[in-house]
């Protein structure tokens, strides 16, 4: 393979488009974040640029750290529900015969294609106590006294179960905006992998179950620490569907930055409470290197 | 009125928008377009006449360009980042206080608004705007509770007593997604101002909400009346125009005004500093408050109107409807919200911990 430094003229050529972007949209947008997290509300709601550090002292609050802590187990809970229910959606559609495979993959992507506020709507229409949910149950729960003899005046009121509104929703329709990042992570390191490490497993005696969790799941490793990674990430900054689904005391720390930038017009505290929860990102993506690092140091000493 | 659709952002008004910042840019020189005979107007979706773009064009010869916003943040963001050419807007009234107090909205000229007289008598002098200098009335709704009759009474429910009583209606009541609103209500239960700067009355009904915690549903985004109408609550915080809506569908459905007070609530016309065609800004006041135009906006958009003269050809049953126009002794009771000022940041900390715990 050729050596970038050879031919550092075509180089930079081609790095500028990517480079001018990064600067101009990502860069420059954060130092304006950055700056303004300096700076204090005035009364009438207007950002006054300085150097204070009010702003973070109160990000550090016991209040906010508690939202950011409840957060953070929300965020746990969603990665690993995403994770168990994922690893086998990707299996299913890496072993599935290839006409198949590339429907599956589009029903994986298909709803992306609506807006991610109007799919969170639709899971209120699905959970309220006279959604669909509560609906089939009510079927299941009259159909099954009057099988046992009851009869229509007899029937015991049925009680919808109440799982709107509160932090169940939350975590239900998180996993679903987010097991996709988790599916086609692992999906696509299940492709490239030999599958005869499989046979073999199987040929010299391990169980299906010992071959998923010893064999297939740590040559997988890398698509699902990505796909655990891009979850953690994206739930974790995610407002809109604790906002629609949540109960009174659902409040993340997303709809606590969202809220500053918005009715509370503190855009400065908004600005040092979203830094602090890069800041916490960077520490994961930094783990996440240093991992990613020692498995190709082992991988490169066998 | 998070979740309404912004239908009005077409090519057109992005391509001005963008003209616009680029010319905030380049100092001096008017561009061509501000020179056309346009006027700009940017308000809330669904909040207008079917006919009054229409009768505007008609009368004066001026063309009306459209465009929608959603939230009273979204405005106050856009103005003070500097006017990207809107030439009038309907602010509500604690973001017309802070519009004006920094210098962003343009004095209102009578001469150019005769039909300005026929405001009413009790809407000249607002805390907001005193004198109505730079604003006048597009609509007004006061907020109180949606109710199912069948579930609660219309005596009960004439109380923010009930939010805060958790025994009643258990689990079926939502109140608003929003700190000034919905610890606006517990203040005028405990007796105080919804604009209190106390910091122990604020913490007074900080602790108040977190006992009701238990007994509320949620606080919903501006979806109350949906909630209601689907029955997932019985008893919902909410405005009277929103109430209004879904008891046309369901007649089980009923909005009262609490005996402690109830908000009052308006959205005012005002035109903001920068705007490139002011006299056609005026113009626009002028014949949305032509009492013909204001009932035919009112008759669509079924809020209630400060303008006298159009009374008349109001759709007599919204006239005659104590929740379109609620009588002087409640009216008289209810209190706008305004802005607190440094006080914000009280209202907000309570509001984390009460949404938090």
């Amino acid at each position: 393979m050729q050596n970038w430094r050879d031919e550092k003229n075509e180089f930079s050529i081609l790095m500028l488009p990517p480079a001018f972007w990064l600067v101009t949209f990502f860069t420059l947008p954060l130092v304006v974040v950055w700056v303004y997290s300096f700076g204090n509300r005035g009364p009438l709601g207007e950002t006054n640029l300085g150097f204070t550090l009010v702003n973070y002292v109160r990000a550090f609050e016991l209040v906010h750290m508690a939202i950011l802590w409840k957060t953070v187990w929300i965020t746990i809970i969603v990665t690993a529900l995403c994770f168990a229910f994922g690893f086998p959606m990707a299996m299913a559609i890496s072993f599935a015969p290839g006409k198949w495979k590339l429907r599956l993959l589009m029903l994986v992507i298909l709803p992306f294609w609506t807006n991610l506020l109007i799919r969170t709507y639709a899971w209120i229409a699905i959970l309220r106590p006279r959604g669909i949910l509560n609906g089939g149950l009510k079927w299941i729960h009259d159909t099954w006294y009057s099988l046992i003899g009851y009869g229509v005046e007899e029937i015991p009121k049925f009680v919808p179960w109440e799982i709107l509104y509160n932090d169940k929703a939350v975590v239900i329709g998180l996993v679903y905006v987010h097991i996709p990042f988790m599916i086609l992570p692992i999906y696509a390191t299940m492709e490239k992998l030999d599958k005869s490490f499989l046979e073999a497993s199987l040929d010299l005696g391990s169980s299906q179950m010992r071959t998923i969790f010893r064999v297939m799941m740590p040559l997988c490793m890398t698509g699902i620490v990505s796909g655990a990674m891009l979850v953690f990430v994206l739930t974790l900054g995610n407002f809109i569907v604790a906002d629609v689904l949540g109960g009174t005391n659902s409040l993340m720390i997303g709809n606590q930055i969202a809220r500053q930038f918005g009715a509370a017009r503190d855009w400065p505290f908004g600005a040092a409470l979203s830094f602090v929860i890069l800041y916490a990102t960077f520490i994961l993506l930094w783990l996440r290197s240093i991992y990613a690092a020692r498995l190709e140091q082992r991988d490169a000493k066998r | 009125m998070l979740n309404k659709p912004n239908h009005g952002v077409s090519r057109r008004t992005f391509l001005q928008g963008t003209a616009a910042v680029g010319v905030s840019v380049s100092v001096g020189s008017k561009p061509a377009w501000a020179q056309e005979d346009i006027v700009n107007v940017y308000n809330w979706p669904t909040y207008i006449g079917e006919t009054t773009i229409e009768t505007f064009e008609e009368t004066t010869g001026t063309r009306v360009r459209y465009d929608l916003f959603a939230s009273n943040e979204e405005l106050i963001g856009k103005l003070s980042a500097g006017n990207p050419g809107y030439d009038v807007v309907v602010a509500s009234d604690y973001a017309v206080d802070l519009l004006r107090k920094q210098d962003l909205l343009l004095p209102l000229n009578y001469d150019l608004i005769p039909n300005g007289d026929h405001l009413e008598e009790g809407f000249r002098n607002p805390v907001f705007d005193p004198g109505r200098i730079y604003s006048l009335p597009h609509a007004i709704s006061t907020i109180g509770t949606g109710f199912r009759k069948s579930e609660i009474s219309r005596e009960d429910a004439s109380s923010w007593g009930i939010y805060f009583d958790n025994a009643i209606l258990s689990g079926k009541k939502s109140l608003y997604d929003g700190s000034r609103l919905t610890m606006g209500i517990a203040l005028q239960f405990l007796g105080y101002s919804v604009n209190t700067v106390e910091e122990k009355e604020i913490h007074e009904a900080r602790d108040l909400l977190i006992a009701a915690n238990e007994g509320i549903l949620t606080f919903a985004p501006d979806s109350g009346q949906d909630l209601l109408a689907a029955g997932t609550v019985h008893a919902a915080l909410e405005w009277s125009g929103d109430i209004l809506q879904v008891m046309l569908e369901d007649d089980d459905l009923d909005f009262a005004v609490p005996k402690e007070g109830g908000l009052a609530w308006g959205d005012h016309w005002a035109v903001p500093t920068g705007a490139p065609h002011p006299e056609n800004a005026m113009k626009w006041i002028n014949h949305v408050w032509d009492p013909r135009v204001q009932a035919e906006i009112q008759n669509t958009i079924r809020y209630g109107t400060a303008n006298a003269a159009a009374k008349e050809f109001i759709n007599p049953d919204d006239v005659n409807s104590p929740v379109v126009y609620p009588p002087a002794e409640v009216w008289g009771k209810t209190e706008p919200i305004i802005d607190v000022g440094h006080a914000n940041r009280l209202y907000d900390d309570a509001w984390t911990v009460i949404r938090s715990s």
